[in-house]
């Protein structure tokens, strides 16, 4: 759709046109008058409050509840029972599965997810037919069972990293086109092939996603829809020009984003400039809205 | 003269300003506040009507933008342009109701009819009141949302921008897109 003649919003913008005067005629709507005295008795029994301390001295009783809380939190974690790791980092490095220990700090997690990730991009590199770059990162933690998602896309995120240092990302490209032919048959097996991490984990190995998690692996997935074209406002878009516009829309919104589902109606299913729907047309020519693609995906990743 | 007679002495010259009416209320003058609330309580009312379509619901929000008005006015301050910052507090609380709607919810068959007219002038206003306001149902609500703060309240583009949180130049290309679609129905000039 072309953008209408700069001179009409000119002429509009000066009150008196046409749109504005049948604005007028037609907007006769008032409030009921018990509304009116309602609001009124309001305004004036609020100035006969007495101000309240205790109202007042809010902001600083949260302020000193929050200070001791830290406090607290921070000695907790202080004397923390830690577990002998240096056995443990070399089991995972050998390639052998870690044992499932029930109870297991975050930040040990971390320590020995990060010597796994940053051997990842070491490795050899992949000749045709072999997984990508990440989903190597990603399959090397999904064969330990039990480990939190979060440090495995963590540990996705730095091989990702290290890949994009190196010049990887043209790499990851060429690396991922062997696997574009076998996903471009159907955007479910696009999908599914995506997916495949996650299933090889192990079913009900995972805590649940949160809503965060749950965005950034949206936008992730929108981003490894290899062949696919993000149709916005008429143009197309690579899938990573696609992450970057949702990334940005996403930090607009701020806390009017709270959810996956949040973020789907309000950053990834239209334009805020006309209101046109987004789209995907998949390697296979299909074409689908961008939200029914999400949506779909957000099932998978909650089921 | 307190500012509130001065708002009813029928000199033009006299008319408070709004934020000297919200400045007096906070001061304690409620007749202040009276004032304000009759210049301002109508076009508040359309927005939130336009936007939810339910009187019931319309007049709950509506409410609710007032209780914060009148809870805040010891914060508020004469830079910020009173009828920006009320819109602002509206688009606020229409945000939150949106947060918390069910998406099932219905929009109404029927608008809310004018009083005191006969019957013959009320089709005639509902039939052209229709066209217009269908049309704006019909706009994503971005774009509906600055033809109201255009209409209820002359609020400029870049007051516009700060209440939607994007850049003048976004709304100036919603305006855009929201103008085209309108003159569909009523024409151009």
């Amino acid at each position: 759709m072309t953008e209408p003649d700069d001179r009409e919003l000119q002429d509009y913008l000066k009150g008196d046109g046409r749109l504005s005067r049948a604005y007028r005629k037609a907007s006769a709507e008032t409030t009921p008058p018990l509304l009116d005295e309602a609001i009124l008795a309001r305004s004036r029994a609020e100035l006969k409050r007495k101000p309240d301390w205790s109202r007042a001295l809010a902001p600083y009783a949260l302020a000193a509840s929050l200070l001791l809380g830290v406090n607290l939190a921070w000695n907790v974690y202080q004397e923390r029972p830690l577990p002998p790791t240096a056995v443990m980092s070399d089991s995972v490095e050998a390639g052998a599965p870690a044992p499932n220990i029930g109870a297991r700090t975050g930040a040990t997690a971390e320590a020995r997810q990060a010597p796994a990730a940053k051997k990842a991009p070491s490795a050899p590199a992949p000749a045709n037919g072999e997984l990508a770059l990440a989903d190597r990162a990603a399959a090397a933690p999904a064969s330990a069972p039990g480990i939190p998602a979060a440090a495995k896309s963590k540990a996705r995120a730095e091989a990702e990293a290290e890949a994009d240092s190196a010049g990887g990302a043209r790499e990851r490209q060429s690396m991922t086109a062997p696997t574009a032919a076998r996903s471009a048959a159907t955007p479910a097996a696009a999908e599914s092939n995506i997916a495949a991490p996650q299933a090889s984990a192990g079913a009900g190995s995972q805590p649940a996603l949160t809503e965060e998690q749950k965005i950034d692996r949206l936008i992730e997935f929108i981003g490894a829809l290899d062949g696919a074209a993000f149709i916005r406002n008429g143009k197309e878009h690579s899938p990573q020009d696609a992450v970057e516009h949702l990334r940005l829309k996403r930090r607009k919104a701020g806390t009017r984003v709270r959810t996956a589902e949040e973020f789907i109606e309000r950053c990834a299913t239209r334009s805020s400039i006309s209101g046109d729907d987004y789209q995907i047309r998949f390697a296979d020519g299909r074409t689908e809205s961008a939200a029914t693609v999400l949506r779909r995906r957000l099932g998978e990743l909650e089921n | 003269m307190s500012v509130a007679d001065a708002a009813s002495s029928g000199n033009p010259a006299d008319v408070p300003a709004d934020a000297e009416l919200m400045l007096a209320y906070a001061g304690g003058d409620a007749r202040a506040f009276e004032v304000l609330y009759r210049r301002h309580k109508d076009g508040l009312y359309r927005y939130l009507l336009r936007a939810c379509r339910s009187p019931d619901t319309a007049q709950e929000l509506f409410q609710d933008v007032w209780g914060k008005v009148i809870s805040a006015r010891q914060r508020y301050r004469a830079e910020a342009p009173f009828g920006a910052w009320l819109y602002k507090l509206a688009h606020n609380r229409l945000v939150d109701h949106w947060r918390a709607l069910r998406p099932s919810e219905e929009l109404p068959e029927t608008l809310v009819a004018p009083e005191s007219e006969g019957p013959e002038q009320l089709a005639a206003r509902q039939s052209q009141a229709t066209e217009l306001l269908q049309a704006l149902e019909t706009l994503p609500p971005e774009q509906r949302e600055i033809i109201v703060l255009r209409e209820e309240q002359d609020l400029t583009l870049e007051q516009i921008a700060e209440i939607q949180g994007v850049g003048r130049e976004t709304v100036k290309s919603r305006l855009r897109y929201a103008l085209a679609k309108l003159r569909e129905v009523v024409g151009h000039d």
